[in-house]
């Protein structure tokens, strides 16, 4: 192999692969990131076996070949160089990579391109493209309400629905539930559901913003995988196996109280009843009575808080407590000028919806307290 | 083609499971050291993972990989260093309970090969327990134990068993002779060393300082006997310190102390063609010739208990001392003829 690049293209192109390097590993090589030609490109590319992430370059190659090498001794190393041209090339018979740019020079061993896992090709399956901002906004809403914790996997991952022109996403950690409708460019062949890890959305959407053209989305026949093709990236993620929550049963159909707020306010209520939920339980109480919606949260031994908001509001009274994470989680993502807060009773479920929107719903269970 | 050798019972069992499509969801594969577990269990994961029409075929790259420990699919737990005991941490089975649940990377199955599930911490095992009552499809756990009895019981009675047993002595040194080109007293030497475990034959075969360092410990132990009580104790603290990082090395030369025994012990019973260390056969009719046949016997059942109390947690100094007190004294008998001498 024997190529040239600029620096920052190789430097950003490892930023975006590097991502997806394996850390803690039972298969060394996943450390590594693999360097190929291809079709006058330069491809870099690196895999944890749950996510893999390509990215292309501009290069002027003068011979093929492909190496891997410790990712992030170069990742490091080419971040460390002035903005300049750089060489590579390597001699396959001592594996070693070698690059030179101004006046530095360095040597890295790396291992044979031919031991680095295959990077999954998804050919034949179910191809959809959508808006980058769309897919970013409706990411974004839901990614944070999935499960962390390995207890049930299922729900670490979110859930995704294609259904004629509508793009589902779904994300539930059990105490909570966002989902997210959004339009497609073109209506889908056949209803596909699958899991995507939450962890492989994450690293997308990191990378949507600085998108122009629609996202292809292409998921395998046997639902195995998923790839998303972006801007000379391309991004395949292993999906979870098993039968994720009927959720729609959980969405209330109907409620006895609704209270519309402004998003903001709600918001910095919401945000200074959490210094005092913090040391009581992270519980935030709301009530809601005719004209207005108060917060409040108190701590014993070290105080409580009141905080008032107009509200126009629909129904009877209501008394609901929330976890104070999960109010400022959901009301950190909605970006309409107002919300709703509609509840049924201080047991059962209560909803948080953006006004004047119907593609965005989030559930959130109560907590149970002595009013 | 299974490349696990003389484990016939065992691998006819997963042929037919895996023919007939029923393979249970997790084995357990016990055995003593270098029987065969891991080959055994690699085959099996090559098997299902297989191109080619007869799996494992050997010979695709699924296969290639996976026998070079590089397939995505299939990942191998093993305990962590010296220090830890090599046991196997919560750690390891949380990461490999969230990677179960994705679909294959690159093959049919995931297959987890967890070697020395005897090992596992009890907390890292009542985790697996729960992924074993409710496996992913697809997913297949192969679990390798020394010592079955280590198993968490409730991990026993979620697996299917399967258990590897030593393959007879003339057997291994066919093996040796046929696949290894060995000549025919080092392939009989090594047949006897191993004990039936062929893995270790093989290793030994391609690792020079393993037989070099039994002639050597052979040799230290064969001096003990000659030596005096200032000697022996203090090669026994000697032992006994190394007792504490190195618990297998103990148990080792202890077992290599007690083949040497039961040599002599066969020798005065004249049944010369049965003993293990064929290569020093001579010094072992000098030696038979110094002790009764009741010193031999009770020095072995000595070397059985001293290492029995090892295994219990007994004080490492106090068994090694006390063993080298029981070390029959070296005199020449003089007017004892070996036994049965006319016959």
């Amino acid at each position: 192999m024997n190529i040239s690049c600029l620096q920052e293209n190789l430097s950003k192109g490892l930023s975006i692969v590097g991502r997806s390097v394996a850390t803690r590993t039972t298969l060394p090589i996943t450390n590594n990131v693999l360097l190929a030609t291809e079709n006058s490109r330069l491809k870099l590319a690196a895999t944890n076996l749950e996510i893999a992430i390509s990215c292309w370059i501009g290069a002027k190659i003068e011979e093929e070949g492909a190496i891997t090498v410790p990712a992030r001794l170069l990742t490091e190393f080419v971040t460390s160089l002035p903005s300049d041209r750089i060489d590579l090339s390597f001699a396959p018979r001592t594996h070693t990579l070698q690059l030179r740019c101004a006046r530095f020079e360095a040597r890295i061993s790396g291992m044979d391109a031919q031991d680095f896992p295959p990077i999954p090709q998804v050919g034949d399956g179910v191809t959809v493209e959508i808006d980058p901002q769309l897919l970013h906004t409706a990411i974004t809403q839901v990614i944070f309400a999935a499960a962390t914790d390995d207890a049930r996997p299922v729900l670490t991952g979110v859930h995704t629905r294609l259904e004629g022109k509508e793009l589902t996403l779904a994300a539930a950690d059990g105490f909570r539930l966002a989902v997210h409708k959004s339009s497609l460019i073109s209506p889908v062949a056949e209803k596909t559901e699958f899991i995507t890890p939450a962890r492989s959305l994450a690293e997308l959407n990191r990378l949507l913003p600085d998108q122009e053209e629609p996202v292809k989305m292409t998921v395998g026949a046997n639902r195995n995988q998923a790839v998303f093709h972006l801007d000379n990236v391309e991004i395949v993620s292993q999906l979870i196996q098993g039968a994720y929550p009927n959720y729609n049963q959980l969405i209330p159909q109907e409620c006895k109280s609704r209270a519309v707020v402004d998003a903001l306010s709600f918001q910095r209520a919401t945000r200074s009843a959490a210094i005092f939920a913090r040391d009581g339980s992270g519980i935030i109480r709301l009530q809601v009575t005719p004209g207005k919606m108060t917060i409040s949260a108190r701590a014993e031994e070290v105080g409580d808080n009141l905080g008032e908001l107009d509200a126009n509001v629909e129904g009877e009274e209501a008394k609901i407590a929330f976890n104070s994470k999960y109010l400022a989680d959901v009301l950190g993502i909605i970006d309409t000028a107002k919300v709703a807060l509609e509840t049924t009773s201080a047991s059962s479920p209560g909803i948080i919806r953006p006004l004047d929107s119907d593609n965005y719903i989030h559930v959130i269970m109560p907590m149970f307290v002595q009013w | 083609m299974w490349t696990v050798l003389g484990q016939e019972p065992a691998v006819t069992l997963l042929k037919a499971s895996l023919d007939r499509n029923r393979l249970s969801h997790a084995y357990i594969l016990s055995g003593p050291t270098h029987v065969g577990k891991m080959t055994l269990a690699l085959n099996l994961a090559q098997a299902l993972n297989c191109q080619a029409e007869a799996p494992p075929c050997q010979e695709c790259s699924s296969c290639h990989r996976i026998a070079a420990g590089q397939h995505p699919d299939v990942q191998i737990i093993v305990g962590e260093g010296e220090r830890s005991r090599g046991e196997i941490g919560i750690d390891r089975i949380r990461s490999l309970q969230s990677s179960a649940f994705l679909h294959p990377y690159q093959g049919r199955c995931r297959v987890f090969i967890i070697d020395g599930a005897d090992r596992l911490t009890r907390e890292a095992a009542n985790c697996l327990l729960k992924i074993l009552e409710e496996p992913p499809i697809n997913v297949f756990f192969l679990l390798l134990a020394a010592e079955p009895k280590g198993v968490l019981p409730t991990i026993r009675s979620r697996c299917q068993y399967l258990e590897l047993r030593p393959m007879a002595l003339g057997k291994v040194e066919m093996i040796l002779l046929e696949h290894y080109s060995m000549t025919k007293d080092m392939a009989k030497l090594l047949a006897r060393l191993s004990k039936g475990r062929l893995g270790w034959a093989i290793t030994a075969s391609s690792d020079n300082s393993l037989l070099e360092q039994r002639q050597q410990r052979l040799a230290e132990l064969r001096a003990l006997a000659k030596g005096d009580l200032h000697q022996r104790f203090a090669y026994a603290s000697q032992m006994a310190s190394q007792f504490h990082s190195h618990r297998g090395a103990v148990q080792e030369a202890l077992g290599l102390w007690r083949d040497w025994w039961q040599d002599l012990l066969l020798i005065k019973a004249e049944c010369p063609n049965l003993i293990t260390n064929i290569d020093n056969e001579n010094i072992l009719i000098e030696e038979a010739e110094v002790f009764s046949l009741p010193q031999a016997k009770d020095f072995l059942s000595a070397l059985e208990t001293a290492s029995w109390q090892l295994d219990q947690n007994a004080n490492p100094r106090l068994v090694l001392e006390a063993l080298m007190l029981s070390i029959p004294p070296w005199r020449r008998r003089e007017g004892t003829e070996p036994l049965a001498q006319a016959g």
